[in-house]
Protein backbone atom coordinates (compact mmCIF):
# COMPACT_ATOMS: atom_id res chain seq x y z
CA UNK A 1 0.00 0.00 0.00
CA UNK A 2 0.99 3.45 -0.59
CA UNK A 3 0.39 5.91 2.19
CA UNK A 4 0.46 9.04 -0.08
CA UNK A 5 -2.08 7.78 -2.71
CA UNK A 6 -4.24 6.74 -0.18
CA UNK A 7 -4.49 9.46 1.23
CA UNK A 8 -5.09 11.29 -1.44
CA UNK A 9 -7.86 9.07 -2.97
CA UNK A 10 -9.27 9.23 0.40
CA UNK A 11 -9.60 12.52 0.60
CA UNK A 12 -10.88 12.86 -2.78
CA UNK A 13 -13.52 10.40 -1.68
CA UNK A 14 -14.40 11.61 1.59
CA UNK A 15 -17.62 13.71 0.17
CA UNK A 16 -18.95 10.51 -0.94
CA UNK A 17 -18.23 7.88 1.83
CA UNK A 18 -19.36 10.94 4.95
CA UNK A 19 -22.26 11.34 2.84
CA UNK A 20 -23.28 7.76 2.97
CA UNK A 21 -22.02 7.36 6.62
CA UNK A 22 -23.83 10.64 7.61
CA UNK A 23 -26.82 9.45 6.15
CA UNK A 24 -27.85 6.62 6.35
CA UNK A 25 -26.52 6.66 10.48
CA UNK A 26 -28.34 9.99 11.06
CA UNK A 27 -31.82 7.83 9.34
CA UNK A 28 -31.18 5.18 12.35
CA UNK A 29 -30.58 7.78 15.04
CA UNK A 30 -33.92 9.37 14.32
CA UNK A 31 -35.69 5.62 13.58
CA UNK A 32 -34.48 4.64 17.35
CA UNK A 33 -35.57 7.28 18.74
CA UNK A 34 -38.63 7.20 17.77
CA UNK A 35 -39.17 3.37 18.49
CA UNK A 36 -40.40 3.80 21.82
CA UNK A 37 -43.51 5.85 20.77
CA UNK A 38 -43.84 3.50 18.13
CA UNK A 39 -43.59 -0.02 20.11
CA UNK A 40 -47.57 -0.27 20.65
CA UNK A 41 -48.55 0.64 17.13
CA UNK A 42 -46.46 -1.76 15.39
CA UNK A 43 -46.73 -4.93 17.41
CA UNK A 44 -50.81 -3.91 16.58
CA UNK A 45 -49.95 -3.82 12.65
CA UNK A 46 -47.66 -6.90 13.44
CA UNK A 47 -50.69 -9.12 14.44
CA UNK A 48 -51.88 -8.57 11.27
CA UNK A 49 -49.66 -9.83 9.39
CA UNK A 50 -51.15 -13.27 10.64
CA UNK A 51 -53.21 -13.24 8.05
CA UNK A 52 -50.74 -11.90 5.24
CA UNK A 53 -49.45 -14.63 2.62
CA UNK A 54 -45.86 -16.11 4.18
CA UNK A 55 -44.43 -14.95 0.22
CA UNK A 56 -45.59 -11.37 0.50
CA UNK A 57 -43.96 -10.95 4.27
CA UNK A 58 -40.45 -12.24 2.85
CA UNK A 59 -40.24 -10.02 0.47
CA UNK A 60 -40.26 -7.56 3.01
CA UNK A 61 -37.94 -9.48 5.12
CA UNK A 62 -40.93 -10.49 7.48
CA UNK A 63 -42.37 -13.45 9.15
CA UNK A 64 -45.96 -14.32 10.43
CA UNK A 65 -45.64 -14.47 14.14
CA UNK A 66 -43.11 -12.15 14.17
CA UNK A 67 -42.80 -9.10 17.04
CA UNK A 68 -40.97 -6.06 17.25
CA UNK A 69 -39.84 -5.72 20.90
CA UNK A 70 -36.20 -3.98 20.63
CA UNK A 71 -34.37 -1.87 18.65
CA UNK A 72 -32.70 -4.22 16.92
CA UNK A 73 -35.61 -5.88 15.69
CA UNK A 74 -37.20 -2.64 14.48
CA UNK A 75 -33.73 -1.65 13.08
CA UNK A 76 -33.45 -4.88 11.28
CA UNK A 77 -36.98 -4.52 9.29
CA UNK A 78 -36.84 -0.96 8.75
CA UNK A 79 -33.13 -0.45 7.76
CA UNK A 80 -31.31 -3.36 7.88
CA UNK A 81 -33.39 -5.88 5.32
CA UNK A 82 -33.91 -3.46 2.77
CA UNK A 83 -32.57 0.00 2.91
CA UNK A 84 -29.33 -0.64 3.98
CA UNK A 85 -28.81 -3.48 1.09
CA UNK A 86 -30.46 -0.88 -1.70
CA UNK A 87 -27.90 1.74 -0.44
CA UNK A 88 -24.89 -0.41 0.16
CA UNK A 89 -24.88 -1.84 -3.30
CA UNK A 90 -24.90 1.53 -4.64
CA UNK A 91 -21.75 2.72 -2.27
CA UNK A 92 -20.00 -0.35 -3.27
CA UNK A 93 -20.84 -0.04 -7.43
CA UNK A 94 -20.28 3.87 -7.55
CA UNK A 95 -16.88 3.99 -5.17
CA UNK A 96 -15.21 0.73 -6.45
CA UNK A 97 -15.99 2.36 -10.43
CA UNK A 98 -14.64 6.03 -9.15
CA UNK A 99 -11.80 4.23 -7.43
CA UNK A 100 -10.94 2.05 -10.27
CA UNK A 101 -12.63 2.11 -14.15
CA UNK A 102 -13.15 5.68 -13.84
CA UNK A 103 -9.39 6.67 -13.21
CA UNK A 104 -8.33 4.28 -16.02
CA UNK A 105 -11.28 5.50 -18.05
CA UNK A 106 -10.44 8.83 -17.71
CA UNK A 107 -6.80 8.45 -17.84
CA UNK A 108 -5.09 9.74 -14.50
CA UNK A 109 -4.36 6.12 -14.09
CA UNK A 110 -1.39 7.56 -16.31
CA UNK A 111 -0.11 9.83 -14.14
CA UNK A 112 -0.49 7.58 -10.83
CA UNK A 113 1.15 4.46 -13.13
CA UNK A 114 4.04 6.84 -13.79
CA UNK A 115 6.01 7.00 -10.50
CA UNK A 116 7.65 3.50 -9.30
CA UNK A 117 4.59 2.12 -7.15
CA UNK A 118 3.60 -0.82 -8.68
CA UNK A 119 0.15 -1.50 -10.36
CA UNK A 120 -0.68 -4.34 -7.33
CA UNK A 121 0.32 -1.78 -4.82
CA UNK A 122 -1.62 0.84 -6.53
CA UNK A 123 -4.76 -1.37 -6.44
CA UNK A 124 -4.66 -2.72 -3.21
CA UNK A 125 -4.45 1.00 -2.28
CA UNK A 126 -7.32 1.15 -4.38
CA UNK A 127 -8.77 -1.38 -2.47
CA UNK A 128 -7.68 -0.18 0.73
CA UNK A 129 -9.64 3.07 0.64
CA UNK A 130 -13.31 1.38 -0.36
CA UNK A 131 -12.81 -1.28 2.94
CA UNK A 132 -11.98 2.15 4.72
CA UNK A 133 -15.10 3.87 3.17
CA UNK A 134 -17.05 0.60 4.09
CA UNK A 135 -15.91 0.08 7.56
CA UNK A 136 -16.76 3.68 8.40
CA UNK A 137 -20.29 3.54 7.74
CA UNK A 138 -20.69 0.25 9.42
CA UNK A 139 -19.06 1.92 12.50
CA UNK A 140 -21.38 4.85 12.47
CA UNK A 141 -24.47 2.91 12.06
CA UNK A 142 -23.54 0.79 14.68
CA UNK A 143 -22.69 3.90 17.01
CA UNK A 144 -25.63 5.92 16.24
CA UNK A 145 -28.13 2.72 16.60
CA UNK A 146 -26.63 2.34 19.86
CA UNK A 147 -25.97 6.00 20.97
CA UNK A 148 -29.79 6.31 19.94
CA UNK A 149 -31.13 3.56 22.07
CA UNK A 150 -29.15 5.07 24.81
CA UNK A 151 -30.68 8.41 24.58
CA UNK A 152 -34.10 7.28 24.35
CA UNK A 153 -33.49 4.46 27.31
CA UNK A 154 -33.84 1.92 25.17
CA UNK A 155 -31.80 -1.61 26.11
CA UNK A 156 -30.09 -3.58 23.80
CA UNK A 157 -30.27 -6.74 25.69
CA UNK A 158 -28.38 -8.65 22.84
CA UNK A 159 -25.65 -6.44 22.07
CA UNK A 160 -23.74 -8.84 20.53
CA UNK A 161 -26.09 -10.20 18.16
CA UNK A 162 -26.50 -6.48 17.25
CA UNK A 163 -22.96 -6.08 16.53
CA UNK A 164 -22.55 -9.62 14.68
CA UNK A 165 -25.10 -8.12 12.26
CA UNK A 166 -22.95 -5.12 11.64
CA UNK A 167 -19.87 -7.39 11.26
CA UNK A 168 -21.76 -9.71 8.71
CA UNK A 169 -22.76 -6.08 6.94
CA UNK A 170 -19.26 -5.24 6.58
CA UNK A 171 -18.16 -8.71 5.16
CA UNK A 172 -21.22 -9.11 2.56
CA UNK A 173 -20.48 -5.71 1.20
CA UNK A 174 -16.83 -6.89 1.64
CA UNK A 175 -17.41 -9.75 -0.88
CA UNK A 176 -19.40 -7.69 -3.38
CA UNK A 177 -17.16 -4.85 -3.44
CA UNK A 178 -14.52 -7.90 -4.66
CA UNK A 179 -16.29 -8.68 -7.71
CA UNK A 180 -16.90 -5.34 -7.91
CA UNK A 181 -13.32 -4.55 -8.08
CA UNK A 182 -13.01 -7.97 -10.45
CA UNK A 183 -15.72 -6.40 -13.19
CA UNK A 184 -13.19 -3.03 -13.15
CA UNK A 185 -10.25 -4.84 -13.95
CA UNK A 186 -11.86 -7.04 -16.71
CA UNK A 187 -13.34 -4.23 -18.18
CA UNK A 188 -12.14 -1.25 -20.40
CA UNK A 189 -15.63 1.10 -19.45
CA UNK A 190 -16.89 2.02 -16.75
CA UNK A 191 -20.37 2.24 -17.04
CA UNK A 192 -19.74 -1.27 -18.52
CA UNK A 193 -18.24 -2.23 -14.88
CA UNK A 194 -21.05 -0.90 -13.38
CA UNK A 195 -23.89 -2.42 -15.26
CA UNK A 196 -22.22 -5.98 -14.70
CA UNK A 197 -21.41 -5.50 -11.25
CA UNK A 198 -24.84 -4.14 -10.61
CA UNK A 199 -26.51 -6.69 -13.10
CA UNK A 200 -24.98 -9.73 -10.84
CA UNK A 201 -25.81 -7.77 -7.74
CA UNK A 202 -29.33 -8.10 -8.55
CA UNK A 203 -29.46 -11.47 -9.97
CA UNK A 204 -28.09 -12.61 -6.60
CA UNK A 205 -31.09 -10.81 -4.98
CA UNK A 206 -33.95 -11.65 -7.13
CA UNK A 207 -32.67 -15.84 -6.60
CA UNK A 208 -32.63 -15.20 -2.74
CA UNK A 209 -36.07 -13.25 -3.35
CA UNK A 210 -37.02 -16.35 -5.10
CA UNK A 211 -36.01 -18.98 -2.77
CA UNK A 212 -38.07 -16.64 0.20
CA UNK A 213 -41.31 -16.52 -1.54
CA UNK A 214 -41.81 -20.13 -2.62
CA UNK A 215 -40.57 -23.11 -1.09
CA UNK A 216 -40.26 -24.81 -4.82
CA UNK A 217 -37.28 -22.20 -5.20
CA UNK A 218 -35.69 -22.85 -1.25
CA UNK A 219 -32.46 -23.88 -3.57
CA UNK A 220 -32.09 -20.90 -5.18
CA UNK A 221 -31.16 -19.19 -2.45
CA UNK A 222 -28.05 -21.65 -1.59
CA UNK A 223 -26.79 -20.29 -5.37
CA UNK A 224 -27.05 -16.55 -3.84
CA UNK A 225 -24.52 -14.32 -1.77
CA UNK A 226 -27.53 -12.64 -0.32
CA UNK A 227 -28.49 -16.46 1.98
CA UNK A 228 -25.12 -15.44 4.09
CA UNK A 229 -27.01 -12.52 5.27
CA UNK A 230 -30.30 -12.71 7.03
CA UNK A 231 -30.22 -9.51 9.54
CA UNK A 232 -33.35 -11.18 11.46
CA UNK A 233 -31.57 -14.97 11.85
CA UNK A 234 -28.64 -12.81 12.79
CA UNK A 235 -30.50 -11.28 15.69
CA UNK A 236 -31.96 -14.25 16.78
CA UNK A 237 -28.39 -16.04 17.12
CA UNK A 238 -29.65 -18.44 14.51
CA UNK A 239 -26.55 -17.71 12.23
CA UNK A 240 -22.88 -19.39 13.25
CA UNK A 241 -21.13 -16.49 12.45
CA UNK A 242 -18.09 -17.92 12.44
CA UNK A 243 -18.82 -19.73 9.69
CA UNK A 244 -20.60 -17.21 7.55
CA UNK A 245 -18.08 -14.38 8.36
CA UNK A 246 -15.46 -16.89 6.86
CA UNK A 247 -16.90 -17.51 3.75
CA UNK A 248 -17.93 -13.78 3.17
CA UNK A 249 -14.11 -13.48 4.11
CA UNK A 250 -13.12 -16.00 1.28
CA UNK A 251 -15.16 -14.79 -1.54
CA UNK A 252 -13.46 -11.42 -0.67
CA UNK A 253 -10.08 -12.47 -0.69
CA UNK A 254 -10.37 -14.77 -3.91
CA UNK A 255 -11.72 -11.89 -5.76
CA UNK A 256 -9.76 -9.25 -4.45
CA UNK A 257 -6.72 -11.70 -5.19
CA UNK A 258 -8.09 -12.20 -9.03
CA UNK A 259 -8.77 -8.19 -9.72
CA UNK A 260 -4.99 -8.04 -8.74
CA UNK A 261 -3.96 -10.37 -10.90
CA UNK A 262 -6.16 -9.34 -13.56
CA UNK A 263 -4.70 -5.63 -13.24
CA UNK A 264 -1.49 -6.48 -12.86
CA UNK A 265 -1.29 -8.38 -15.93
CA UNK A 266 -3.86 -5.90 -18.28
CA UNK A 267 -3.38 -3.59 -20.90
CA UNK A 268 -4.20 -0.33 -19.99
CA UNK A 269 -5.07 2.29 -23.29
CA UNK A 270 -4.39 5.29 -21.54
CA UNK B 1 19.40 4.59 -23.43
CA UNK B 2 15.93 3.80 -25.23
CA UNK B 3 15.77 0.59 -26.97
CA UNK B 4 12.99 -0.64 -29.02
CA UNK B 5 13.22 -3.83 -31.21
CA UNK B 6 10.77 -5.00 -33.78
CA UNK B 7 8.03 -4.06 -31.21
CA UNK B 8 4.32 -5.17 -32.55
CA UNK B 9 0.81 -4.87 -30.68
CA UNK B 10 -2.13 -5.45 -33.08
CA UNK B 11 -5.59 -4.29 -32.20
CA UNK B 12 -8.66 -5.80 -32.86
CA UNK B 13 -9.90 -3.38 -35.83
CA UNK B 14 -6.03 -4.50 -37.65
CA UNK B 15 -4.57 -1.16 -36.35
CA UNK B 16 -1.32 -0.80 -34.45
CA UNK B 17 2.03 -0.94 -34.16
CA UNK B 18 4.43 -3.38 -35.99
CA UNK B 19 8.02 -4.32 -36.21
CA UNK B 20 9.08 -0.95 -34.63
CA UNK B 21 12.58 -0.56 -34.11
CA UNK B 22 14.19 2.33 -32.76
CA UNK B 23 17.12 3.29 -30.54
CA UNK B 24 17.87 6.46 -28.28
CA UNK B 25 21.16 7.17 -27.24
CA UNK B 26 22.03 8.52 -23.95
CA UNK B 27 21.92 12.38 -23.96
CA UNK B 28 20.22 12.47 -27.36
CA UNK B 29 16.96 14.20 -28.10
CA UNK B 30 14.72 12.19 -30.63
CA UNK B 31 11.94 13.53 -31.87
CA UNK B 32 8.99 10.67 -32.84
CA UNK B 33 6.88 12.05 -35.45
CA UNK B 34 3.44 11.04 -37.32
CA UNK B 35 0.21 11.69 -38.10
CA UNK B 36 -2.68 10.95 -35.86
CA UNK B 37 -3.36 7.69 -35.20
CA UNK B 38 -0.21 6.04 -36.69
CA UNK B 39 0.94 4.46 -33.64
CA UNK B 40 3.01 6.89 -31.72
CA UNK B 41 1.06 7.09 -28.21
CA UNK B 42 1.04 2.78 -28.50
CA UNK B 43 4.99 2.57 -29.03
CA UNK B 44 5.08 5.28 -26.20
CA UNK B 45 2.38 3.50 -24.01
CA UNK B 46 4.94 0.32 -24.22
CA UNK B 47 7.95 1.96 -22.77
CA UNK B 48 5.87 3.24 -19.76
CA UNK B 49 4.97 -0.47 -18.92
CA UNK B 50 1.15 0.25 -19.92
CA UNK B 51 0.96 -2.34 -22.76
CA UNK B 52 2.47 -6.05 -22.99
CA UNK B 53 4.22 -6.04 -26.48
CA UNK B 54 2.32 -9.25 -28.62
CA UNK B 55 5.85 -9.30 -30.43
CA UNK B 56 8.98 -7.63 -29.80
CA UNK B 57 10.93 -5.75 -26.64
CA UNK B 58 11.21 -2.24 -25.23
CA UNK B 59 14.41 -1.10 -22.81
CA UNK B 60 14.87 1.40 -20.80
CA UNK B 61 18.91 1.33 -19.67
CA UNK B 62 18.29 -2.55 -19.89
CA UNK B 63 15.27 -2.48 -18.07
CA UNK B 64 12.38 -4.32 -19.76
CA UNK B 65 9.59 -1.73 -20.02
CA UNK B 66 6.99 -4.55 -19.58
CA UNK B 67 8.34 -7.26 -16.81
CA UNK B 68 10.51 -4.23 -14.84
CA UNK B 69 8.05 -1.68 -15.44
CA UNK B 70 8.44 -0.53 -11.57
CA UNK B 71 11.47 -0.30 -11.95
CA UNK B 72 11.72 1.75 -14.93
CA UNK B 73 9.44 4.94 -13.63
CA UNK B 74 12.30 5.56 -11.24
CA UNK B 75 14.44 6.61 -14.20
CA UNK B 76 11.81 8.25 -16.50
CA UNK B 77 9.64 11.24 -16.37
CA UNK B 78 6.28 11.26 -18.43
CA UNK B 79 4.03 13.42 -19.55
CA UNK B 80 1.06 11.71 -21.37
CA UNK B 81 -0.61 12.47 -24.41
CA UNK B 82 -3.38 12.98 -22.78
CA UNK B 83 -3.63 15.43 -19.88
CA UNK B 84 -6.57 14.09 -17.28
CA UNK B 85 -5.79 14.37 -13.53
CA UNK B 86 -7.64 13.08 -10.59
CA UNK B 87 -10.74 15.41 -9.85
CA UNK B 88 -10.96 17.82 -7.25
CA UNK B 89 -7.72 18.27 -6.45
CA UNK B 90 -5.47 21.25 -6.99
CA UNK B 91 -2.52 21.73 -8.81
CA UNK B 92 -0.46 21.85 -5.84
CA UNK B 93 -2.17 19.59 -4.24
CA UNK B 94 -1.68 16.91 -7.16
CA UNK B 95 2.33 17.66 -7.71
CA UNK B 96 2.58 16.89 -4.00
CA UNK B 97 1.11 13.55 -4.64
CA UNK B 98 3.06 12.12 -7.35
CA UNK B 99 6.46 13.89 -5.43
CA UNK B 100 5.29 11.92 -2.52
CA UNK B 101 4.67 8.87 -4.18
CA UNK B 102 8.13 9.69 -6.14
CA UNK B 103 9.60 9.45 -2.51
CA UNK B 104 11.36 13.09 -3.53
CA UNK B 105 12.73 14.88 -0.84
CA UNK B 106 13.26 18.46 -2.11
CA UNK B 107 10.92 20.77 -4.38
CA UNK B 108 13.60 23.12 -5.87
CA UNK B 109 13.10 21.92 -8.82
CA UNK B 110 9.60 21.96 -9.04
CA UNK B 111 9.75 25.53 -8.33
CA UNK B 112 12.21 26.23 -10.42
CA UNK B 113 9.91 24.79 -13.29
CA UNK B 114 6.39 26.73 -11.74
CA UNK B 115 8.28 30.03 -12.19
CA UNK B 116 9.79 29.37 -16.10
CA UNK B 117 6.25 28.26 -17.08
CA UNK B 118 4.44 30.84 -15.18
CA UNK B 119 1.50 29.66 -13.71
CA UNK B 120 -0.44 29.42 -10.40
CA UNK B 121 -0.61 25.68 -9.69
CA UNK B 122 -2.93 26.53 -6.47
CA UNK B 123 -6.03 26.54 -9.22
CA UNK B 124 -8.44 23.77 -8.64
CA UNK B 125 -7.99 21.15 -11.47
CA UNK B 126 -11.05 21.36 -13.28
CA UNK B 127 -11.30 25.28 -13.59
CA UNK B 128 -7.43 25.15 -15.08
CA UNK B 129 -7.49 25.55 -19.35
CA UNK B 130 -5.48 22.75 -21.47
CA UNK B 131 -2.78 25.28 -21.86
CA UNK B 132 -2.57 25.14 -17.75
CA UNK B 133 -2.89 21.44 -16.98
CA UNK B 134 -0.11 20.79 -20.16
CA UNK B 135 2.15 22.90 -17.94
CA UNK B 136 1.22 21.24 -14.78
CA UNK B 137 1.48 17.85 -16.85
CA UNK B 138 5.57 19.18 -18.06
CA UNK B 139 5.65 19.83 -14.20
CA UNK B 140 4.91 16.62 -13.00
CA UNK B 141 7.31 15.07 -15.76
CA UNK B 142 10.50 16.97 -14.91
CA UNK B 143 10.43 17.64 -11.29
CA UNK B 144 12.00 14.62 -10.05
CA UNK B 145 14.95 15.10 -12.64
CA UNK B 146 14.73 11.83 -14.15
CA UNK B 147 17.46 10.67 -16.65
CA UNK B 148 15.20 9.71 -19.44
CA UNK B 149 12.28 12.05 -20.57
CA UNK B 150 9.10 10.62 -22.47
CA UNK B 151 7.20 13.49 -23.89
CA UNK B 152 4.02 13.19 -25.86
CA UNK B 153 3.10 15.96 -27.73
CA UNK B 154 4.46 18.06 -24.82
CA UNK B 155 3.60 21.45 -26.42
CA UNK B 156 -0.13 21.09 -27.42
CA UNK B 157 -1.85 23.80 -26.35
CA UNK B 158 0.71 26.24 -24.82
CA UNK B 159 1.47 29.49 -26.43
CA UNK B 160 3.80 30.79 -28.64
CA UNK B 161 6.13 32.00 -26.01
CA UNK B 162 5.57 28.90 -23.77
CA UNK B 163 6.52 27.01 -26.55
CA UNK B 164 9.74 28.89 -26.35
CA UNK B 165 10.33 28.21 -22.87
CA UNK B 166 9.35 24.74 -23.48
CA UNK B 167 12.52 24.48 -25.99
CA UNK B 168 15.10 25.88 -23.62
CA UNK B 169 14.01 23.65 -21.25
CA UNK B 170 14.33 20.79 -23.44
CA UNK B 171 18.23 22.02 -24.48
CA UNK B 172 18.99 22.33 -20.96
CA UNK B 173 17.66 19.35 -19.51
CA UNK B 174 19.54 18.18 -23.24
CA UNK B 175 22.93 19.84 -21.63
CA UNK B 176 22.67 18.15 -18.71
CA UNK B 177 22.80 14.73 -20.46
CA UNK B 178 19.31 13.76 -20.35
CA UNK B 179 17.66 11.64 -23.24
CA UNK B 180 14.73 12.53 -24.07
CA UNK B 181 12.07 11.05 -26.40
CA UNK B 182 9.09 12.96 -27.70
CA UNK B 183 6.58 13.09 -30.28
CA UNK B 184 5.55 16.36 -31.74
CA UNK B 185 3.90 18.08 -34.98
CA UNK B 186 6.23 21.33 -35.09
CA UNK B 187 8.83 21.29 -37.05
CA UNK B 188 10.80 24.41 -36.31
CA UNK B 189 10.23 22.86 -32.26
CA UNK B 190 12.45 19.26 -33.45
CA UNK B 191 14.60 21.09 -35.18
CA UNK B 192 15.49 23.44 -32.62
CA UNK B 193 15.40 20.20 -30.06
CA UNK B 194 16.16 17.04 -31.19
CA UNK B 195 19.60 15.56 -32.80
CA UNK B 196 17.78 12.36 -35.07
CA UNK B 197 13.92 12.30 -36.11
CA UNK B 198 11.90 8.93 -36.87
CA UNK B 199 8.18 9.12 -38.80
CA UNK B 200 5.87 6.49 -37.96
CA UNK B 201 2.83 5.98 -40.12
CA UNK B 202 -0.02 3.18 -40.56
CA UNK B 203 2.26 1.80 -37.46
CA UNK B 204 5.19 1.04 -39.38
CA UNK B 205 8.48 3.56 -38.58
CA UNK B 206 9.10 5.02 -42.56
CA UNK B 207 12.17 7.16 -41.51
CA UNK B 208 14.30 7.39 -39.53
CA UNK B 209 17.61 10.07 -39.81
CA UNK B 210 19.25 13.13 -38.34
CA UNK B 211 17.68 15.89 -38.60
CA UNK B 212 20.39 17.54 -40.03
CA UNK B 213 20.46 15.62 -42.88
CA UNK B 214 16.30 15.69 -43.17
CA UNK B 215 16.89 20.04 -42.98
CA UNK B 216 19.90 19.50 -45.81
CA UNK B 217 17.22 17.63 -48.14
CA UNK B 218 14.76 20.13 -47.28
CA UNK B 219 14.05 22.41 -50.23
CA UNK B 220 13.65 26.35 -49.91
CA UNK B 221 10.11 27.77 -51.89
CA UNK B 222 10.17 31.41 -53.36
CA UNK B 223 6.67 32.99 -54.11
CA UNK B 224 6.99 35.56 -56.66
CA UNK B 225 3.79 38.37 -57.43
CA UNK B 226 4.36 39.44 -60.53
CA UNK B 227 2.94 42.86 -61.79
CA UNK B 228 2.94 41.74 -65.60
CA UNK B 229 1.72 38.53 -65.82
CA UNK B 230 3.32 37.89 -69.15
CA UNK B 231 6.94 37.82 -66.92
CA UNK B 232 5.91 34.80 -65.85
CA UNK B 233 7.59 33.08 -69.22
CA UNK B 234 10.60 34.24 -68.18
CA UNK B 235 10.68 32.14 -65.07
CA UNK B 236 9.24 29.04 -66.69
CA UNK B 237 13.11 27.95 -66.68
CA UNK B 238 13.43 27.49 -62.80
CA UNK B 239 11.37 24.46 -61.04
CA UNK B 240 7.81 25.82 -61.04
CA UNK B 241 5.63 24.06 -58.18
CA UNK B 242 2.48 26.37 -59.10
CA UNK B 243 1.17 29.34 -61.24
CA UNK B 244 -2.25 31.17 -59.67
CA UNK B 245 -3.11 34.16 -61.54
CA UNK B 246 0.15 36.73 -61.19
CA UNK B 247 1.50 34.45 -58.35
CA UNK B 248 4.09 31.93 -59.33
CA UNK B 249 5.91 29.46 -56.98
CA UNK B 250 9.25 28.65 -57.47
CA UNK B 251 11.25 25.50 -56.14
CA UNK B 252 14.65 26.77 -55.45
CA UNK B 253 17.93 24.08 -55.51
CA UNK B 254 20.77 26.13 -54.28
CA UNK B 255 20.46 28.23 -57.43
CA UNK B 256 19.64 31.65 -55.35
CA UNK B 257 21.91 33.74 -57.95
CA UNK B 258 20.38 32.74 -61.17
CA UNK B 259 16.93 33.49 -60.06
CA UNK B 260 17.30 36.59 -58.28
CA UNK B 261 19.62 37.77 -61.49
CA UNK B 262 16.04 37.24 -63.39
CA UNK B 263 14.12 38.78 -60.90
CA UNK B 264 16.02 41.88 -61.59
CA UNK B 265 15.41 42.43 -64.38
CA UNK B 266 11.32 41.92 -64.33
CA UNK B 267 8.67 44.18 -61.93
CA UNK B 268 7.96 42.05 -58.63
CA UNK B 269 5.21 43.53 -56.47
CA UNK B 270 5.91 40.96 -53.29
CA UNK B 271 8.60 38.51 -52.64
CA UNK B 272 8.26 35.73 -50.60
CA UNK B 273 10.38 32.98 -49.37
CA UNK B 274 9.91 30.01 -47.37
CA UNK B 275 11.09 26.76 -45.88
CA UNK B 276 9.49 23.36 -46.79
CA UNK B 277 7.82 22.54 -43.91
CA UNK B 278 8.38 19.04 -42.20
CA UNK B 279 5.45 17.41 -43.24
CA UNK B 280 6.00 18.43 -46.52
CA UNK B 281 9.63 16.82 -46.52
CA UNK B 282 8.13 13.81 -44.57
CA UNK B 283 5.32 13.48 -47.44
CA UNK B 284 7.43 13.30 -49.93
CA UNK B 285 9.39 10.48 -48.34
CA UNK B 286 6.39 8.51 -47.75
CA UNK B 287 5.67 8.51 -51.07
CA UNK B 288 8.67 7.65 -52.09
CA UNK B 289 7.98 4.74 -49.72
CA UNK B 290 4.87 3.88 -51.73
CA UNK B 291 6.08 4.03 -54.85
CA UNK B 292 9.15 1.37 -54.02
Amino acid sequence: MNTTLYKSLLKKNSKLILGYALGSSLFLLAMTTIFPSMKNTINDKMSMLKDMPKGMLAAFGLKQGMSITSVPDFLSTEYYSMIFLVLMTLFTLSLAAKLLSHLVEQGSMAYILSTPVSRNKVLLTIMCVFITGLFLILFCNFTFSYLGAVLVGEKINDLSAFFNLHLVGFLFFFAIGGYCFLFSTLLTEEKKAVAYAGGLTLLFYLLDLMGRLSDKFETARYASVFYLYQPSEILKNNINILSVSLILFIIGFITYFAALVVFKRRNLYM
Amino acid sequence: MIHISKLTREFKNGKGIFDVTFDVNEGEVFGFIGPNGAGKSTAIRHLMGFMKPDKGTAFINGLDCWIDSTEVKNLVGYLPGEISFIEGMTGTEFLKMLSEMRGMKDDKKQKKLIDLLEFDPKTAIHKMSKGMKQKVGIVAAFMHDPQVLILDEPTSGLDPLMQQRFVELILQEKAEGKTILMSSHIFTEMEKTCDRAAMIKDGRIILEDTIESIRTKRKQKCQVTLVNKEDIEKLRQFDVSSVTDSIIEIIVHHNWNELIQVLSQIDVRKLHSAEEDLEDVFLKYYQKEEVK
